[in-house]
């Protein structure tokens, strides 16, 4: 690998001996660019490959140590979700000088470890096999004060629920759109497929949707931001969480936009919430 | 090779070089005197190109210089996003109102005319509405709201940090009643020129509006008040609480979300004209 990077250093300098101008366009091509790995991270807790898309500003050196973003897709999407939809992520991790991981959570995983199926371990995946990996494979601050996770929709609840859990992998949560309290929706988004019929397993749904946990987990440590647009279906369960916080004294970010639950509202979001976790992050 | 590195040392000194900032004084036709004023224009400023503006504007009992003293990061800002910022003065407690009562205090007519106008005609800017925001904190929040709202044929962002968005209840310890009078003679002026009411009259051409407010902040209710009656009105806007009071500490950290979303709304207007 060393050796092909000092390959291409060479060629440009080549080129750079000919042509000034086409120097200095290439120098700073060079200089800010940032590369897409898609990996498959094999799951020994599902016993099968899983894609994970890392998006990582290359830095003039290697030795630098950077904070890590995770990003969980929606309900029916993939691990390409963000990339697709919200392209502009990979400047603002570059400006950020942060690695942003974007993992494939499945079709409607809802990133648990399903109480009824046995298949469906995406919290232990992404907690216990995924992170240790990143962290092994890039040029990491390993360290729950440099990790952040967010996501949309589905992904929303999945970044709380994961980040509430695991405080000591995660110091900073977002949520865009999120379906904060899954409850009112109990024929919605295959979740039935992971937690069970709610009529049935009512404590399935109860102990596992984010607006309960905050009852029983200290979130005090965490830095919490989430959205929702006005027009949303999940207006209301944000407003609900968001309520709940204040009661709570619980510090949080809180943004109410227009917008519904679409491409044009997450890819607009998604800036904002980066931006915050850019602030987390230099805390420290 | 020895030149080519001479080149690329020049590139990175380039790039390094900050925002400049200056202190100028904007001669105000309505108050036959001039208003000092602070301008940053980031660091590619010496090129071709013209930039989008936001006039930034600040709180009760502050000046021209608050902004950039208490919150030097803006100048990276202006060269991150690549646009100026304007601090004028709000002579401590002008409410940057057009005064019914005293006429050396013209500080709608200023901000809202004159300053656009003088800034354009000196300094390489998009001489465009798409291009030019209003916003700031307290005094300033009314002031970005009220001058935006009034003024949106020059402006097409605005916003409010921590505003004080309601004069109509502020009738004493921040000289608003030196500005509109008694509140029983002026009483048409003290309810019409509040920004909370200020919204009813919609503009018709259309503004993009964020507002911010700590949750810790005694100017909540204002803002609470102001999310609602927008949301009654229909009338689009970004609105966010979050941790924090009515201090320092939460203006350097709102002014970086706020810069941020005008920078997205000039750069979504220089994508379609």
């Amino acid at each position: 690998m060393p050796h092909v990077e000092i390959q291409v250093a060479f060629s440009i300098l080549a080129i750079m001996k000919k042509i000034s101008f086409t120097c200095l366009f290439l120098f700073a091509a060079l200089l800010s660019f940032a590369s897409i790995d898609t990996l498959l991270v094999y799951s020994k807790q599902m016993n099968k490959s899983i894609k994970v898309l890392v998006i990582k500003p290359d830095l003039p050196s290697a030795n630098i140590q950077m904070p890590v973003v995770y990003l969980l897709h929606g309900y029916s999407a993939n691990y390409n979700q963000w990339l697709n939809e919200a392209p502009s992520i990979i400047q603002q991790g570059k400006d950020m000088q942060s690695i942003l991981v974007l993992p494939d959570g499945g079709y409607s995983s809802w990133y648990f470890d399903s109480p009824i199926n046995t298949a469906v371990r995406y919290e232990s995946f992404i907690i216990k096999e995924l992170v240790p990996f990143i962290d092994s494979a890039y040029s990491t601050k390993a360290d729950r004060n440099y990790r952040a996770i967010t996501g949309l929709s589905m992904g929303g609840h999945g970044a709380f629920y994961l980040a509430m859990r695991n405080q000591t992998v995660f110091g900073s949560a977002g949520s865009v759109c999120g379906g904060l309290d899954i409850r009112p929706f109990p024929n919605n988004w295959q979740l039935n497929k992971v937690l069970g019929d709610l009529s049935a397993n009512a404590e399935n749904w109860e102990k596992n949707t984010v607006i309960n946990l905050i009852d029983s987990i200290d979130i005090s440590n965490l830095n919490l931001i989430f959205d929702c647009g006005l027009s949303d279906f999940f207006l209301n369960v944000n407003r609900a969480m968001h309520q709940k916080l204040l009661l709570k004294k619980i510090p949080h970010d809180y943004t109410e936009r227009p917008g519904t639950h679409n491409t044009a509202y997450w890819s607009n979001s998604i800036n904002f919430q980066l931006m915050y976790f850019q602030h987390q992050f230099a805390k420290n | 090779m020895k030149n080519c590195m001479l080149v690329l040392m020049l590139l990175v000194v380039f790039s390094l070089k900050a925002a400049t900032v200056d202190t100028i004084s904007v001669p105000s036709a309505s108050m036959h005197r001039s208003i000092k004023t602070v301008i940053i224009k980031p660091n590619t400023y010496l090129g071709n190109k013209q930039f989008p503006v936001v006039y930034l504007l600040h709180g009760a009992f502050g000046s021209y210089s608050n902004w950039v003293l208490k919150v030097p990061h803006i100048k990276q800002m202006a060269d991150e996003m690549q646009m100026m910022i304007v601090c004028p003065d709000g002579a401590r407690t002008s409410w940057y109102f057009d005064s019914p009562i005293d006429s050396s205090f013209k500080f709608e007519t200023f901000i809202g005319t004159e300053l656009p106008q003088f800034i354009d005609a000196n300094f390489k800017t998009i001489a465009n509405r798409k291009a030019r925001a209003i916003t700031g904190l307290s005094m300033g929040g009314h002031g970005g709201i009220f001058i935006g709202f009034r003024h949106a044929d020059t402006f097409s962002g605005c916003g409010s940090m921590s505003g004080a968005l309601h004069v109509t209840v502020i009738t004493r310890g921040y000289e608003v009643e030196k500005r509109l009078g008694d509140t029983g003679v002026n009483k048409k002026y003290w309810n019409e020129w509040s920004a909370l009411n200020v919204i009813e009259k919609k503009p018709s051409d259309s503004l993009s509006i964020i507002i911010d407010c700590g949750t810790e902040d005694r100017v909540m209710p204002m803002n609470r008040a102001m999310h609602e009656k927008m949301l009654k009105l229909n009338i689009a806007h970004d609105y966010t609480e979050r941790p924090g009071n009515h201090d320092w500490r939460y203006w350097e950290n709102a002014i970086d979300f706020q810069l941020m979303y005008f920078n997205m709304l000039f750069k979504k207007h220089a994508s379609k004209p």
